[in-house]
């Protein structure tokens, strides 16, 4: 049977086990890189991110409490980094440009899922970086609102109002891209990717 | 559009943004940055330790100068050495030697814990 999170913590913090930390970031890197992906517009500039959040993550194991979820925990950190590397950056605004930029001759996909996937990558920039955060951790990692506020470290209804206002401005944006043979055949949520 | 379209389209992208970074040596160049840095505090430990103790050797003969003159009760270990055969010189030179060995062994173990 497979260890959880919190064993695998435990572990790690018990007996500086390099393979249980291994094994939470093979669990949680294509999670955590895909968030951060969605989150900003460069990808590398996401896995190097990511690569800090992990070593932070390593760095800090043995205090972590339990009180939340291992993986709020990794993205709380995550979180912090991207805000971080934003300030530093000094690139406000850069983000949303590159998001929404066309696609320049010979890079253009286009396939209907590269496309669609195009669309809400601009619907996303539209949102501010709380908004976004809040419904790529609930609506697409599967994040509960409580692990969410854990992770961007606000309260559970700030991060509902944040939800609800992104959902308005995707729907918004969206409206009228998605033609019927886009749409995806069932609207039915699917197990931990719909938790909110 | 419904909300859970919007739910089911982010979730999908998502799904589909995770397959494709499951497998892609992400995870190893983490794994070897983490031995990196672990390398690098082992290093850094070892250097400062030899350095410390290198130190206390050249200060070898003022430590037990200092020794000798500082620390009163000294005279009377000499004095008890003296009546076991040791030499009441070396006593001084002795607990010097016992502090540079303490500070080794204080070094060894933070290496052992951190290797």
């Amino acid at each position: 049977m497979a260890l959880s999170d919190i064993d695998l913590v435990m572990l790690a913090k018990a007996s500086q086990d390099e393979t249980a930390f291994a094994e939470l970031v093979r669990r949680h890197q294509a999670g955590l890189r895909a968030f951060l992906r969605r989150l900003g517009p460069d990808e590398a500039h996401a896995d190097d991110l990511a690569q800090e959040a992990f070593l932070k993550a390593h760095r800090r194991v043995a205090s972590f409490q339990g009180g939340a979820s291992f993986r709020s925990w990794l993205y709380a950190i995550a979180w912090r980094e991207f805000l971080q590397a934003k300030r530093k950056d000094g690139a406000r605004g850069r983000a949303t440009a590159a998001l929404v930029a066309e696609p320049r001759d010979g890079e253009a996909v286009r396939d209907l899922a590269a496309d669609l996937s195009l669309d809400l990558k601009r619907a996303l920039a539209l949102l501010d970086e709380s908004e976004r955060a809040a419904i790529l951790l609930c609506d697409a990692a599967g994040l509960s609102h409580g692990e969410a506020a854990a992770a961007l470290g606000a309260p559970l209804g700030t991060v509902k109002s944040q939800i609800a206002r992104a959902r308005a401005k995707m729907r918004a944006a969206l409206e009228g891209k998605i033609s019927p043979a886009t749409e995806p055949t069932s609207l039915q949520p699917d197990g931990a990717a719909h938790a909110c | 559009m419904p909300v859970d379209l919007i739910e089911k389209l982010l979730s999908d992208d998502f799904a589909r943004a995770r397959a494709g970074l499951e497998r892609d040596g992400f995870s190893e160049r983490v794994f070897e940055r983490v031995a990196r840095k672990k390398r690098l505090r082992l290093f850094a430990v070892g250097l400062a330790g030899s350095l410390g103790a290198a130190l206390a050797a050249v200060q070898f003969a003022k430590l037990t100068g200092v020794l000798s003159a500082a620390v009163p009760i000294v005279a009377d270990i000499s004095a008890r050495a003296g009546a076991a055969g040791v030499s009441a010189s070396f006593v001084p030179q002795l607990l010097a030697a016992a502090a540079i060995a303490v500070a080794f062994a204080a070094t060894a173990l933070v290496l052992h814990n951190e290797a």
